[in-house]
């Protein structure tokens, strides 16, 4: 086996498993079409944070009271960045919950009352931001905020 | 050309050789089992040079070896002179700076374990790709050094060891190891303080790119690596430029190519550095996307690369105090110790090469003698059960070093509280540089903590993780907080912080 086929061979074998790499990258990592569970660019406030982030435990159930049914109502239009917006608040619970008096029980619980949510609010064409659904969602919602400890040490983390 | 510059370049290849310290000192006692116990012929059959699977065991010994990218040196060079495959040598030159037991016990506490078992699955990929592409490019045949003859068993196959590490240390590895150091330096030069931290989101596409001409010549620890990719998972930073940090910033160095264009010739270097490129290059846009954590917050900067930049800023004073001050509040005690060995292993292998050039000492210890008396105690050890001991004891060791790395939970909760009663302290008297001191302790002990729990328990539950994370954030805004010097804001901080602290101290101690 002279130099020549050898060197050959062996630039096929990188073309090929080059190709086979872009093959792979061009769907699942270049394609302009974001994933469910990519958070797009979103505008950030001066510690870093989406500006959207609410100040509390709180404030983050009270925003999602208020979008749920304003997604509800998004018919016929694009309502992607919403939904990623409604996720991510979703995502932040439990986060938030971790900086509160709360016993481990209950944070667990949070943490699995979210990620259900999660769940089902996951897929682009999830039937769960339907009418139908808000008193399931409404549900949810008051469980969530029964689980909290009412305290004053809730208000203390508008400062972050 | 501004004091500054050269007080920062000379301070960074301070820091990394402190850092590779501990590493280097296995790679030469790793190098020199190879050469004195195993021997040629058994090092090869471990690697199974030649053979279709030499590939992937290379990969599992670097996976297990505790070495760095300049620990690797040695170890490479004596797999050289073993007439060792160059694909197999590089496969283990790549793979084995990249994970260690210490390391991947810390990614895998990391809140998207999977994401470092993708990437070691990925970094597996990767050299063995480009090992059977040089087997192919690079056929040449398998020329192994001269052998020497095998000690004999006893007090002089041990002395032996030592020498080995001693030439080895004071031979061509110390130019390589010293040329992987100037490429921390040169990148020290090369960019401003704190010029990487808006450059590595997720959102920016050149992120890879940036990060691949930050990460050839950079030097880091497999720690100081799986730390940053942490710190990359936490707040949202490209993850195509993670992967390329672990490969090339961990995986590679200066002097490692110098010895690889010294050994196979810039043409086959190039080629194959450049195949490596394309191939962690295109993997690393590939997985930008699925591997990209759902819960990750991008954050509008990141302080994790300012070790590849320069440390003061211009015109800045007693910039020999602030280096001095610097590598002693960076120092771990193991790593000093490190230095030590290795200092006398230097000196050492100085004087040999000066006063015995042509190795007469060994020679002399080679020597065969007559049996002392055996008794049923003293089993003769044929050097290749030595050897294949030694090895497996440096992974016990780095396996029960990380239960002394990784302390138990109520050890690092004292930790924590000691350094985070200076940082908020300094915090609130306006003391920015001792925040900047000692914020990354608590982070440190912080990481500590939950890898302790892990290694200790097997689990770390979402619940602890959480209220670690929150703890952070709070860490995380009073350092930035500082650095603005709001100082009525870091009050608040502070108060909330330390509600917070309590919070995590209950719920590890007794939830």
């Amino acid at each position: 086996m002279n130099c020549e086929y050898l060197e050959i061979r062996s630039i096929r074998f990188v073309g090929h498993f080059l190709v086979l790499c872009a093959l792979v990258a061009i769907p699942s990592g270049c394609s302009g079409k974001p994933a469910d569970n990519l958070s797009v660019a979103w505008k950030l406030d001066e510690h870093g944070n989406p500006d959207f982030k609410p100040k509390n435990y709180l404030d983050a159930i009270s925003q999602l009271k208020v979008r749920f049914p304003k997604i509800v109502d998004q018919v016929g239009v694009d309502r992607s960045e919403s939904i990623l917006q409604f996720q991510q608040i979703v995502r932040w619970l439990p986060e938030f919950a971790a900086d509160t008096d709360i016993k481990r029980g209950d944070w667990e619980q949070i943490h699995m009352l979210c990620q259900t949510i999660l769940k089902l609010a996951e897929t682009r064409k999830s039937s769960f931001f339907q009418s139908e659904q808000s008193k399931d969602f409404e549900d949810y919602m008051n469980q969530l905020s029964k689980l909290i400890p009412q305290k004053p040490a809730l208000a203390q983390q508008s400062a972050k | 050309m501004d004091q500054s510059i050269l007080w920062g370049g000379f301070l960074r290849i301070c820091q990394a050789t402190v850092q590779a310290a501990p590493f280097l000192l296995t790679g030469l006692f790793v190098a020199a089992i190879f050469r004195r116990l195993l021997g040629e012929d058994k090092t090869r059959n471990l690697f199974g040079s030649g053979s279709k699977s030499s590939i992937v065991k290379a990969w599992l010994i670097g996976m297990l070896l505790p070495v760095c990218s300049l620990g690797v040196i040695p170890v490479v060079r004596q797999m050289k002179k073993s007439g060792i495959s160059g694909g197999t040598i590089l496969a283990f030159a790549l793979a084995a700076p990249l994970f260690n037991p210490l390391s991947l016990m810390y990614g895998l506490t990391l809140s998207k374990p999977w994401t470092i078992l993708v990437f070691s699955i990925m970094s597996l990929l990767v050299i063995t790709v480009t090992g059977l592409f040089w087997d192919r490019i690079h056929r040449q045949p398998e020329i192994q050094d001269e052998q020497e003859p095998l000690m004999p068993k006893g007090l002089p196959r041990i002395i032996s060891v030592g020498l080995h590490a001693s030439r080895e240390l004071a031979g061509p590895t110390l130019g390589l190891i010293f040329m992987g150091l100037l490429g921390v330096g040169v990148l020290s030069f090369a960019l401003p303080m704190g010029s990487l931290q808006n450059d590595m989101g997720h959102d920016n596409p050149m992120a890879p790119i940036i990060m691949t001409a930050v990460a050839l010549p950079a030097y880091a620890s497999p720690m100081t690596a799986m730390g940053q990719l942490g710190s990359m998972f936490q707040h949202g930073n490209s993850i195509g430029a993670a992967f390329i940090l672990l490969t090339f910033g961990a995986g590679m160095n200066l002097g490692l190519i110098w010895w690889m264009i010294g050994n196979y010739g810039i043409k086959a270097t190039g080629t194959w550095i450049s195949l490596l490129l394309g191939v962690v290059l295109l993997l690393s846009y590939a997985i930008e996307r699925p591997l990209y954590p759902a819960d990750a917050e991008p954050a509008n900067h990141t302080h994790a690369f300012d070790i590849y930049c320069q440390p003061f800023e211009r015109g800045s004073t007693a910039l020999a105090q602030s280096v001095k001050s610097k590598l002693k509040q960076d120092t771990q005690p193991f790593e000093i110790v490190s230095l030590e060995i290795l200092a006398v292993i230097l000196v050492s292998g100085i004087g040999l090469r000066i006063f015995d050039p042509h190795q007469k000492l060994e020679t002399w210890l080679a020597k065969p003698r007559p049996d002392s008396s055996q008794s049923r105690w003293n089993i003769d050890v044929p050097g290749s059960v030595l050897g294949l001991t030694g090895l497996a004891m440096i992974v016990v060791i780095s396996i029960v070093g990380c239960f002394a790395f990784y302390p138990e939970k109520n050890e690092c909760m004292e930790e924590l509280r000691l350094a985070k009663v200076e940082a908020f302290t300094a915090a609130l008297s306006g003391n920015h540089t001792q925040v900047a001191r000692w914020i990354p302790v608590c982070e440190d002990w912080l990481r500590r903590m939950q890898v302790g729990v892990y290694l200790r328990e097997w689990s770390l539950s979402d619940y602890h993780r959480a209220r670690a994370k929150v703890f952070q954030q709070w860490l995380e805004l009073i350092e930035h907080e500082a650095e603005e010097g709001h100082q009525d804001e870091i009050r608040k901080l502070v108060s909330n912080a330390d509600q917070t602290y309590m919070r995590l101290s209950r719920a590890f101690r007794t939830e």
